[in-house]
This record gives structure tokens, C-alpha cells and sequence, in this order.
């Protein structure tokens, strides 16, 4: 029978995503033989991050703090705003340095099958802050599969009839992949190549 | 695809079966209920990995037993290949050269039966969905991306069957564009295939039942659109109607393929033999297509074979199956006068299998 507590570390470390039973007793079995002041240093570096992050009032992005950096730089293009999935999303096109605007992220992509729907994301959201911040061209960024598109149809029908320019990144990235897999040099070559989405 | 042997145990009426097959024609012969089909169908799993005659795994393990196990080694493009096929009560495990199969898809668009059954045949003629299916799984081998078109044609109808239940109209714009684009990646290559049997259908039924009047087989895309666009505005223009009833009444879910004979059509017109004559030419069609477009000799395994047809029919059978270098399997009861001679006998009796000497 494993002690209560080490029992415990293993269930919570179980539920991580791509960590299964067996590795999660080996990492709790790691954790647990490391001097103290090891596993300490993560406890407190994950309290940290649990209290010290959340969403972005403006960009519904990742943020340390109320309003993150992205939204509160001047030296960004003030009437660029890229769209995207998810906050995580924001870091791999910061990344490839091709994007200067601001951003918007929506927390996923339209799937009924899954029960989403876009009242569901951050989508009124969208809408209001394009006419509040006078932004003049949206750039889609969502992911290059089924949900990820039908999001980008949904988003180019509804600035349809407004003045802003739609455009959707062009397909540089392996259909069905993910941003987040996306390497840089491909995510630079997918912005420059973006097109006017369904004109 | 050649299988030179194959195993069984508690599969079916067979407790333990070892046996060897040649290159070639193989008879298995046998009253009824002696375990023919049954042999069949554990050859058929061998390529499909599920069975034609029971979605569930249960009916296919013997009676009183809890796993049954398909052993078979196969050749495929001058590689041996050692597989293993363990069906549970509740699911399915297959090792591919001792290593757990990951993708069962990636499998079975490599191999291929061209199955002749009587009840798959009485499915293939009365309902439209078995034709389908059955043209879907033959094109998922022979177009690159078929498969992978096919499985995003089916999320997109799921995603927007969802939207219609829920009758939310104003969002079935994205999906509709989606389901456009998609349309004539299905609607073309099924279009080709049927253009491409047609060119051989004629040849082979005029061979096997010496009637000369032309064989088709007519496709009938339910939406056959010049473009996406023109996919777009017909989807669009029935999006009302489709919210009434629900569900998705428009595209190639609904697509129908029928056979015509001179001016008869269908299972309607067509008589039992003339069906079977009819649907045998068009497995023969597509096993010469299986050949030329990717170099794939499927098994053939023609079950109950000899039963409603005629004797010129069967010998003009015979003369085609001597020239195909597929590895082939035929049950009956008997063998026709016109094959005594050829092939490699089995003879089956009781969940056993015995070779017949190789001369009578
Ligand atoms: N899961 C099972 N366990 C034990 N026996 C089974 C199982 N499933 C089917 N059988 C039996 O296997 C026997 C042989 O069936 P099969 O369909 O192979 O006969 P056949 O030789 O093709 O006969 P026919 O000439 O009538 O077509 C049948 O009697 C059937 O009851
Ligand atoms: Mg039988
Ligand atoms: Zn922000």
C-alpha cells in the first residue's frame, strides 16, 4: 500500500494531459526521492502560476496581471488584430516575429458536434472590441482543420458587411496539424502568404 | 495479397484449424453447415478486419469460449508478413509482425476481398447505403485521399446534422461551405470508378452469359455540381427544408448507383441469375481496375458460387477464373463438372479441414 500522500501526488499527476498511470507514478516516485527543497521549488513555482495568471481582460489571452503586455504596448499596429484559438496560440506567432497587431483569442473553435457554439467563445467580444478599438483588418488564425475552418467562415460571414478586411492565414501548415506544432519558419511563410478568405 | 496459411482457434464452429493454401484456386467443399463460410470469413477478416456477416465480435467467437484467435502469415509486394487477428467478446486486438496494429484504417486501405456472398448480394441489391459502402471502401484503396475526404465529409454532415436538430439556421453557413468544398472530392472519383467499370463490365457479362445486350452501371450523384459554388447555392438553397426534417437531406450520403441490362433495371427487372451474372461481372470489373491502378490483387472469395446459375455461365466462369493470378476461394457443395481437375480441394466437414489429394 503507497503512503496517502504519495498516493494523492500520483492521482493529481494522472489527470495532466499525455500522462498516464505509469508515468505518473514515476514522476511522483522521482519527485518524492529529490531532496526537498526540489519538488518545493515546483509546489511553489505552480502556486505561482495558478495565482499569478489568468485572461487577459482585453485579448482573452494568457496575462500575468489584469491586462497583459501584448494588449498594453503602444508600439503595436493599433488596427491589426489577429484571431485565434486559443492563448497558448498567441506565443507560437509571437514567436515568428511576422505579426505586429494585437490579439483576440476566441477559447476554441465552433464544434456542435462537441457542443460548441458561438456563444460559447468570445466572439461578441471580437465584435465589440474591432468597433471600439477601430481595428482595420482582422487576420484568422485559427486551426487549419474542420473547426478551426468553419470558425473562419463563421468570422468572415459576420464582418461581411462591415469594413474591415478579413483575411485568413494561408494554409503553409500540415492540414489537420495544430499551431501550437507549428515551427516558426512555416507560421512566418503561412502569414505572408495569407489571402482574402471567401471574398 | 496471397495468404499462405492460416490458423484458427474458437473461431466460428472451428476449434483449432491449421491449414496451407497455394497461389491460386482453392474449392472447399462440404454439406451444409460443415464450417465453408465460415473459413471464408475468417479469410475475409484477414484483409477487412471485421467480418461481413456480424458487426458484433460475439457471434464470431465459438460457443463457450471467450477469444478467438486468426493466425495467418501474407505476402504483399514480395514481403512476408506475419498477423495476428484476437477478437473479444468486447473489442478487437490485431498485431501486425508481432507489434500491435496502432490505425486499423492504415491497414485495411492497403488489402482488399473482393467478396461474392449471397446475402451481401441481396444487401447490395436491395439497399443503397450497401452500395455505397461497398464502392466507398474499393475507392479507399484506389484514391489516395479518399478515405481521409470521406471521414471529413462525415464530421462536416455530423457537425451540421447537430445544427439542424437544434434548428439553428443562421450557422449552417460554415458548415455548407465546408461540405461544398468537400462534395467533389467524393462525387468525382465515384463518378471515374463507375466511367472506368463501364469501359469492362460489357466484356465480362457478354463472356458469362453469351446474351449480348450491354451491362451498366449508372451512378446517380444526389448533388453533382460543376463547382463548390454551385455545391454552395443548391446547399443553401435547401437549408429550410433540410431544418424541417432535421437532418441532412442533400449530398453524397444520398447517392445511388443501379445496375441496367438492355432496357431492365435494377433487382426489379433483373432476374436472380441475371443479377448474380451482373454483380460477378462487376467484381471481375473492379479486380481488373484493383490490378491496373495500384498493382492490388485482392483475394477473391466467392461464396455458394454455383448455386442459380446455369452451366454456360459456369464454364465461362471457370475459363476467367483460370486466367487470374488472384489467390481465389470457392465454396459449394459440389464442384461443377466444368472446374473437376483444377484448383486445390478441401474438403470441410464439421469444423474440419481436410486437403485433398492433389490427384483424383
Ligand atoms: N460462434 C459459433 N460457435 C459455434 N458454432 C457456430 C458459431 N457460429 C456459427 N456456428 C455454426 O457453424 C456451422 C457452419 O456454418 P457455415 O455457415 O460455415 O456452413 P457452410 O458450410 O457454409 O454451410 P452451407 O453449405 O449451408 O452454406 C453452422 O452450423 C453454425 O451453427
Ligand atoms: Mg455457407
Ligand atoms: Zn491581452
Amino acid at each position: 500500500m503507497l503512503p496517502p500522500s504519495l498516493l494523492k501526488l500520483i492521482e493529481e499527476l494522472a489527470k495532466l494531459p499525455s500522462v498516464g498511470q505509469k508515468s505518473a507514478r514515476r514522476l511522483a516516485f522521482y519527485l518524492v526521492s529529490q531532496p526537498n527543497d526540489q519538488p518545493l521549488a515546483l509546489a511553489r513555482a505552480l502556486e505561482e502560476a495558478a495565482h499569478n495568471l489568468g485572461q487577459c481582460e482585453c485579448c482573452f489571452g494568457l496575462s500575468q496581471g489584469p491586462v497583459c503586455e501584448l494588449c498594453q504596448d503602444p508600439r503595436r499596429n493599433q488596427e491589426q488584430m489577429c484571431v485565434v484559438e486559443e492563448g497558448r496560440n498567441v506565443f507560437s506567432i509571437e514567436a515568428s516575429h511576422v505579426f505586429q497587431g494585437l490579439y483576440h483569442v476566441l477559447g476554441g473553435s465552433i464544434s456542435p458536434l462537441s457542443g460548441i457554439y458561438p456563444e460559447d467563445l468570445k466572439i461578441a467580444e471580437l465584435e465589440r472590441r474591432v468597433l471600439e478599438l477601430g481595428i482595420k483588418e482582422i487576420i484568422i488564425a485559427t486551426n487549419p482543420d474542420l473547426e478551426g475552418e468553419a470558425t473562419a467562415h463563421y468570422l468572415t460571414d459576420l464582418f461581411k458587411q462591415s469594413p474591415v478586411k478579413v483575411s485568413r492565414i494561408a494554409r503553409g501548415m500540415p492540414s489537420g496539424g495544430d499551431l501550437e506544432f507549428t515551427d516558426a519558419a512555416t507560421l512566418a511563410r503561412a502569414f505572408e502568404g495569407r489571402q482574402p478568405f471567401d471574398p | 495479397m496471397v495468404i499462405p496459411n492460416l490458423g484458427l482457434s474458437d473461431f466460428r464452429n472451428y476449434k483449432r484449424l491449421e491449414i496451407e493454401f497455394g497461389p491460386r484456386l482453392h474449392f472447399l467443399v462440404g454439406p451444409n453447415g460443415m464450417g465453408k463460410t465460415n473459413l471464408l470469413e475468417a479469410l475475409y477478416l484477414c484483409t477487412h478486419l471485421k467480418s461481413y456477416r456480424s458487426a458484433k465480435l460475439n457471434p464470431l467467437i465459438k460457443q463457450g469460449e471467450h477469444r478467438s484467435l486468426i493466425d495467418f502469415h501474407f505476402e504483399d509486394r514480395q514481403v512476408r508478413h506475419l498477423a495476428r487477428i484476437e477478437l473479444l467478446k468486447q473489442n478487437k486486438r490485431v498485431f501486425l509482425d508481432q507489434k500491435p496494429l496502432r490505425l486499423s484504417s492504415d491497414y485495411i486501405q492497403r488489402f482488399f476481398s473482393i467478396l461474392f456472398a449471397p446475402d451481401q448480394l441481396a444487401h447490395f441489391k436491395e439497399f443503397p447505403g450497401q452500395r455505397r459502402a461497398f464502392f466507398d471502401r474499393a475507392l479507399s484503396i484506389l484514391e489516395p485521399n479518399y478515405f481521409a475526404h470521406l471521414k471529413e465529409f462525415e464530421r462536416i454532415k455530423a457537425n451540421k446534422t447537430q445544427l439542424l436538430r437544434q434548428g439553428r439556421l443562421a450557422e449552417l453557413g460554415p458548415w455548407n461551405k465546408l461540405m461544398a468544398h468537400c462534395i467533389p472530392n467524393l462525387v468525382l472519383p465515384r463518378a471515374r470508378l463507375v466511367d472506368e467499370l463501364n469501359q469492362k463490365l460489357g466484356g465480362y457479362f457478354s463472356r458469362f452469359s453469351k446474351k449480348g445486350v450491354p451491362l451498366f452501371l449508372i451512378y446517380r450523384p444526389d448533388l453533382n455540381p460543376r463547382d463548390p459554388d454551385e455545391a454552395l447555392t443548391l446547399l443553401t438553397q435547401k437549408a429550410p427544408a433540410e431544418l424541417a426534417q432535421g437532418f441532412c437531406t442533400l449530398g453524397p450520403h444520398k447517392d445511388n448507383y443501379q445496375v441496367t441490362m438492355g432496357q431492365k433495371m435494377d433487382r426489379v427487372e433483373l432476374s436472380q441469375g441475371e443479377y448474380r451474372t451482373a454483380f460477378l461481372s462487376l467484381l471481375f470489373g473492379l479486380n481488373e481496375i484493383f490490378g491496373t491502378r495500384c498493382q492490388i490483387r485482392p483475394l477473391l472469395l466467392l461464396d455458394d458460387l454455383f448455386s442459380e446459375l446455369d452451366k454456360e455461365v459456369v464454364k465461362a466462369l471457370f475459363g476467367h477464373l483460370e486466367e487470374l493470378d488472384n489467390q481465389i476461394f470457392i465454396t459449394g457443395t459440389d464442384i461443377p463438372q466444368a472446374f473437376q481437375g483444377a484448383g486445390k480441394r478441401y474438403f470441410v466437414l464439421d469444423g474440419t479441414v481436410e486437403a485433398a489429394p492433389l490427384t483424383i
